[in-house]
């Protein structure tokens, strides 16, 4: 065969320093510990080197919380098992690789899990090796694979945890097709190692997005050239790879992604961009899964090199996931392209090809969630997406293939004139594909439009931003494009330096000082004063609970609605899901009724809910039970709320409204006589409009003596409820409140988010309307309105802030006697000890003491009491009448 | 009768310079020269290529040929077209 083929079993030195270690995968030609090492300090200096880099890009993944949990774990993994690695004789090393592989698995999944993943996956390396005709092989791995996607379905059990689907998929779904079609075509040599180490390879238990890697490319660019400059290349690639990801925090905290909290063109232009820049995430990952990979020694393609700065859609299609065009251009475009050719014209098979291979994109998006997230979406968003891009990829092929592209085997000049047209096509280029990325995440076209509408209308300032964005995108595109043709960003043209007489390239002393500084910009905070805007945004940008304003009001929506799509773009949010519990927030104590309010909870139950048992009364109340005739000298109160004060994720007595009637039983009761009871009416889900409704229908039979609301997320809840009424969902009993949403522009047939933009003006009037009403019901009956609003114990900011505060205004307004909550938990210095669990930011039992607290204060203080409860018994009980 | 290397060699270099180096120096496109890892054959090049090989030769590339093993260089195409004629 070919002298490439010669290539492949040995190595090509192309590196001067590489001095005298030319190592052979065969172990043909002398390794390093057997050769090079014994002669040369000078290479365990360049190790030491790249040693040096793995621990400072360690300490900089721990100081980052970047990726997942399991990340760091498996990344010290790596960097240890790099340093053994490269010491051992070639013949060890993919075994070892395979070791610290299945090492890694077990590490993420605990043995017994791990060893299902590893034993159904070698049961699928079996079949495509069995000794029988590859058709054969063919149709028993389709077979199993089918069998393995109704136990995915759901439709059968499995014996085997499901919480190995996620990466059991994203090792096999991809790599088996490519694996069989190189078996078949005796592409690349096989063998059990090899097999074992391209489908299990060590980083990709930690990633369920992975780039399909060829496994020709994978077993052919094995310890292909020089290994330092391997092993340099990838440490460069996960530096890159963990900056990105930095980066996309920033993108993701930052850019606007709610079109209601637009206010500026400029603003406008930055939502369009986002959902672009949001890939950062997934380039940011691949650039450290292959960075990693080189260090075992695997030459593979870059990946998603300077995509943003993409000249032409073809250019962008090259530069973005190089894995992914090389996957589909072997398995679809390629043989599909030679059987049309054929029997048709070359353009004709070309157009045909492109689309199948847009499809087959589209088709394989979806095949790829359903692997990992046991869902098969089919939107429109998607469609659309794909066919643009097919569309446009297919009209600059034509072009090119009609006019030619510019292509040079070495330097060209620059003119000034070709500069700017490069300038220009990137501009251009980048603004079609943010706006299709947009048109991709987007809910609905009328969120679109209302972004559209203030793009259109920018002034001076705005206009000038703009401008500036898209010169500074041109101008890195000129700069870039020099440096690609000087190879300016690789690793055997960087230059180097001498320290000790180690040759080290340019680049380590990059990694080391920029990762070491950051690493230092983090922990600095334990020892030095930071201003609070440094650390907040530090602490932003190191902490992956921290979710931005849209994730937690989706994460808040999440409790109540069915938001299946909200992995897609919504990473982070993505990422918290992936430990919930299936049925989380499925609680069998609630049903549907089928008129307003919507649901109600059952009397009578003992259920786990939100991982805490909750019981119900006889009256349907989460509360203790309680005689339906108010006893004789009882004071009694009836509670509204939602899922906080019904005490979602904590036990019966944990919740705060339990906490403060045993308080006032033991502390105040001795000197009244009387007796005091809270009617938890709360339930889960409820907002001012539902908690209306509760309070006309249901509290009167229980005679109370106080109404306590307690509102937490009150702007969200109230113009939910009367959204839906407008889209018919149900119907309100009381119509002014439809007529005004309909006043306001709401439409039966919008989209809900755009519905709640465009009712965004009328929000406070509404919550007022319905204030307003509570305690008119309540002064009407002799009854005491106390209001309150719950603070939600997530990093929020100042506008959230702002939001709960005008709602304990509207309250005021309204005429509630109001007990301030709002900085019930502004002692503690961050609020992930107050979560029930880190997906689910309901306040834990501490949460709930604190509130306990507080509101036993407040309702002494509403009572001019003092804290001791020590004023007279005739006064409080006065005080409370 | 197949025709000799050189001859092959030949004519895959003028196609080559031709259709997607214009203007370049033909010395500086050597046997070696790497044209799918650094860009010079992308995609649709590549099928061009092909298509050239199949009618100019006689040859029938497969799907699975089509890559950077055998399409690389200038010596590497001499090879795999020579291997197919042989």
């Amino acid at each position: 065969m070919s002298a490439g083929r010669g290539d492949r079993e040995g190595i090509v030195n192309r590196n001067p320093d590489a001095g005298t270690i030319n190592q052979g995968i065969d172990g043909s030609v002398s390794s390093l510990w057997g050769g090079a090492l014994q002669r040369s300090w000078v290479n365990l200096g360049r190790l030491g080197v790249l040693v040096i880099q793995l621990g400072l890009l360690l300490l900089m993944i721990r100081a980052f919380s970047l990726e997942n949990a399991s990340f760091f774990r498996v990344f010290a993994l790596a960097a240890g098992g790099f340093a053994v690695h490269s010491l051992l004789p070639s013949r060890m090393r993919m075994p070892f690789f395979v070791l610290l592989s299945l090492t890694a698995i077990a590490l993420v999944f605990g043995v017994a899990q791990g060893a299902w993943l590893v034993g159904l996956g070698m049961l699928l390396i079996a079949l495509a090796h069995l000794p029988v005709r590859f058709a054969i092989r063919l149709v028993l791995i389709l077979a199993a694979g089918a069998g393995l996607a109704v136990v995915r379905s759901g439709a059968m059990r499995a014996p085997w945890p499901s919480g190995i689907w996620p990466i059991f998929g994203a090792m096999f779904m991809f790599r088996m097709i490519v694996y069989l079609y190189d078996l078949k075509n005796r592409a690349a040599p096989t063998g059990i190692w090899r097999s074992m180490a391209y489908f299990f390879m060590l980083p990709n238990v930690c990633f369920t997005l992975f780039p399909v890697v060829d496994y020709k490319t994978f077993s052919r660019g094995y310890y292909r050239i020089d290994p330092f400059v391997t092993y340099q290349t990838g440490v460069n690639w996960i530096f890159r790879g963990l900056i990105q990801l930095i980066v996309y925090r920033a993108v993701y905290q930052y850019l606007p992604a709610e079109p209601s909290s637009i206010g500026s063109a400029a603003g406008a232009a930055l939502y369009f961009v986002r959902p672009y820049l949001l890939y950062l995430r997934i380039s940011g990952s691949f650039h450290l899964v292959v960075g990693m990979l080189h260090l075992f020694g695997f030459n593979l393609p870059r990946t998603n090199f300077n995509y943003l700065l993409a000249s032409s859609f073809t250019d962008y299609w090259r530069r973005v996931n190089i894995y992914w065009k090389d996957f589909l251009q072997k398995i679809f475009f390629n043989p599909f392209y030679m059987f049309f050719k054929r029997s048709m014209s070359g353009a004709a098979a070309l157009v045909l090809t492109t689309f199948i291979a847009f499809f087959a994109t589209w088709a394989l998006h979806s095949y790829q969630w359903f692997w990992i997230r046991n869902a098969f979406p089919v939107i429109w968003q998607d469609i659309v997406f794909w066919s643009i891009m097919g569309i446009l990829v297919l009209a600059n092929m034509i072009l090119e293939a009609r006019r030619g592209r510019a292509r040079s085997l070495g330097k060209r000049s620059h003119s000034l004139g070709s500069a700017l047209m490069l300038a220009l096509r990137t501009i251009g280029t980048f603004l079609v594909i943010c706006s299709s990325w947009a048109i991709w995440s987007t809910k609905s076209f009328g969120e679109l439009k209302i972004v559209l509408a203030k793009l259109m209308h920018p002034g001076l300032k705005d206009a000038g931003w703009i401008l500036a964005g898209l010169i500074g995108l041109g101008a890195a595109a000129i700069i870039y494009d020099r440096l690609e043709k000087r190879g300016g960003q690789e690793v055997e043209s960087s230059p180097r330096i001498r320290l000790l007489g180690v040759p080290v390239p340019l680049s380590a002393l990059r990694v080391s000082a920029v990762s070491a500084g950051l690493t230092f910009l983090i922990f600095g905070q334990l020892y030095f004063f930071y201003p609070p805007v440094v650390a907040n945004v530090l602490g932003q940008l190191k902490n992956p609970l921290y979710l931005n304003a849209r994730d937690r009001q989706l994460l808040t929506r999440g409790y109540y609605e069915d938001l299946a799509d909200v992995s897609r773009f919504n990473p982070q949010l993505a990422e918290l899901y992936r430990g919930r519990p299936a049925d989380w927030d499925r609680c069998w104590a609630i049903h549907r009724t089928g008129g307003f309010p919507t649901w109600e909870v059952l009397p009578s139950r003992r259920v786990v809910f939100r991982g805490a048992i909750m019981t119900t009364n006889r009256w349907g109340m989460r509360d203790r039970d309680y005689d339906k005739v108010k006893p004789a000298g009882t004071y009694r109160f009836a509670l509204l709320g939602s899922s906080h004060s019904m005490g979602s994720g904590v036990t019966d007595d944990e919740s705060f409204e339990n906490i403060v009637e045993n308080r006032l039983n033991r502390e105040i009761s001795p000197r009244t006589g009387t007796k005091y009871e809270i009617l938890n009416f709360s339930v889960a889900g409820f907002g001012p409009v539902m908690n209306l409704a509760v309070l006309e229908k249901r509290v009167l039979d229980f005679q109370p003596d106080a109404v306590i609301y307690v509102g937490v997320n009150e702007f969200y809840f109230v113009q939910r409820d009367i959204i839906y009424s407008v889209m018919g969902s149900y119907t309100l009993p009381w119509p002014e409140l439809t007529e005004m949403a309909r006043a306001g522009g709401v439409r039966k047939d919008m989209d809900f988010d755009v519905a709640r933009a465009t009712l965004e003006p009328r929000r406070e009037e509404l919550l007022l309307w319905v204030y307003r009403r509570m305690v008119e019901w309540c002064t009407q009956r002799g009854i005491k309105p106390i209001g309150t609003v719950l603070p939600i114990p997530t990093n929020k900011p100042k506008e959230a802030d702002l939001d709960a505060q005008r709602q304990v205004a509207l309250q005021r307004e309204a005429g509630f006697a109001v007990i301030d909550l709002l900085n019930v938990y502004e002692s503690l210095p961050g609020y992930d000890g107050l979560w029930i669990a880190t997906w689910d930011r309901h306040p834990n039992a501490k949460g709930h003491r604190m509130l306990a607290d507080r509101l036993y204060a407040g309702l002494l203080g509403e009572l001019g009491l003092d804290a001791s409860g020590s004023g007279p018994a005739e006064d409080i009980e006065k005080a409370f009448h | 009768m197949a025709p000799d290397s050189r001859l092959i060699h030949d004519k895959i270099k003028e196609f080559i310079l031709r259709q997607f180096l214009p203007g370049e120096d033909p010395n500086a496109l050597t046997d070696d020269t790497a044209l799918i890892d650094t860009g010079i054959l992308d995609s649709l090049a590549t099928l061009k290529l092909i298509t050239f090989l199949e009618e100019e030769f006689g040859i029938r590339v497969e799907a699975h040929e089509a890559d950077s093993e055998n399409l690389n260089t200038v010596a590497d195409i001499t090879r795999f077209v020579s291997s197919k004629l042989g």
